[in-house]
């Protein structure tokens, strides 16, 4: 009976916890998106803008990686570097592509952790 | 994460599946739930050790979701009939008062040659000597043989025998063991009178035992050459 309660127990604390940490993961990058589509069209002088999307996934980073695949939360990060580069660089075309690239990973990685259908099966 | 949690309890309900179809034969001395409950949980524990890039929790979550699963399902089947017989399964009659049941035989995929195997095994040597032979839920067969096969017991031969019980281990190393002590009705005033009749100390004992009768059996231990 008393280990009948313990996994009982343990198994609302990962439910708890899984659910918790999905909502957290989905709240996350549904952010970070909006701050990606607040970015302007030209890399002229978005500096500040590029360098608060790269803040706001520093702030994340940690728990993305702790949280889901490694691999998926470094396409991200190689995505926020491409940014920060062409948006000082001021290449107009690489800037595009770069916020193109930065929203699709999201994009993604929203998809990889929301549990859908089409993900579960 | 939800994903990796809502993966792990469909390939548990899919394993047992699985393993339910394969038959008893198939399970050896394991339960079918706790035979899918070891196959998950060797695969999904070597995933986040072989690679560095799945994280920690995707090991952790599924293990003891699984765990607390096959904890759940076996309080369930032991309380619910019905449950048991999803999870466990039935146990099969293939032998009844000496008679094979031939259908059973075949439902359960066990040939004639494995049921001689088995009862040559558990020293019978033929069918017509066997009460009743069960296949178990986990596979085993248990064989219960004719009275007439069966040597005569000392009751059958009207000898009584006072019942030793199980010899307990009271002393081991040195140490004294006060849970065995306990169960069998002794404290520790009797275990130091038991010493000073026999000159010993708990040190100088290598294994003590007590049996439910009171007899005490004391093994010295060996001096250490200095």
């Amino acid at each position: 009976m008393r280990s009948l309660a313990v996994a009982a127990v343990l198994l609302c604390v990962i439910a708890i916890y899984v659910f918790s940490s999905t909502v957290y993961l989905s709240g996350f990058f549904h952010g970070f998106l909006t701050e990606i589509d607040s970015l302007p069209e030209s890399p002229d002088g978005c500096e500040d803008e590029a360098g608060r999307v790269f803040l706001e996934w520093e702030r994340g980073r940690a728990a993305v990686i702790i949280l889901t695949d490694r691999t998926e939360a470094d396409r991200i990060a190689d995505a926020v570097q491409r940014l920060i580069s062409s948006a000082s660089s001021g290449d107009e075309k690489e800037y595009t592509a770069a916020v193109k690239q930065l929203r699709y990973e999201t994009e993604q990685m929203i998809r990889y952790i929301s549990p859908s259908f089409y993900n579960v099966f | 994460m939800a994903v990796i949690f809502l993966r792990t309890v469909i390939i548990y309900a899919v394993l047992l599946c699985v393993v339910r179809l394969m038959g008893k034969r198939q399970i050896g001395q394991l339960q079918p739930s706790e035979l899918v409950t070891t196959l998950i949980l060797s695969q999904i524990a070597s995933q986040p050790i072989i690679s560095q890039s799945v994280p920690l929790s995707y090991g952790i979550v599924p293990v003891v979701a699984v765990v607390c699963i096959e904890v759940i399902a076996s309080y369930l089947s032991a309380r619910v009939p019905a449950l048991k017989r999803i999870f466990i399964g039935k146990p099969s009659v293939l032998i009844k008062r000496g008679v094979i049941d031939q259908a059973e035989l075949l439902r359960q995929r066990v040939t004639v040659e494995e049921l001689m195997s088995e009862l040559r095994g558990k020293g019978v040597g033929d069918p017509g000597d066997v009460y009743y032979a069960v296949m178990e839920e986990n596979g085993t067969i248990s064989v219960i043989q004719n009275a007439g096969s069966t040597p005569p017991s000392r009751d059958d031969a009207g000898v009584s025998t006072p019942e030793k019980g199980m010899s307990r281990l009271i002393i081991s190393d040195g140490k004294i063991n006060r849970e065995n002590l306990s169960a069998l009705d002794k404290d520790e005033s009797w275990l130091k009178k038991r010493l000073a009749e026999a000159e010993l100390e708990p040190d100088d004992i290598f294994i003590m035992t007590c049996d439910d009768s009171s007899a005490v059996r004391i093994v010295k231990k060996r001096k250490q050459e200095v």
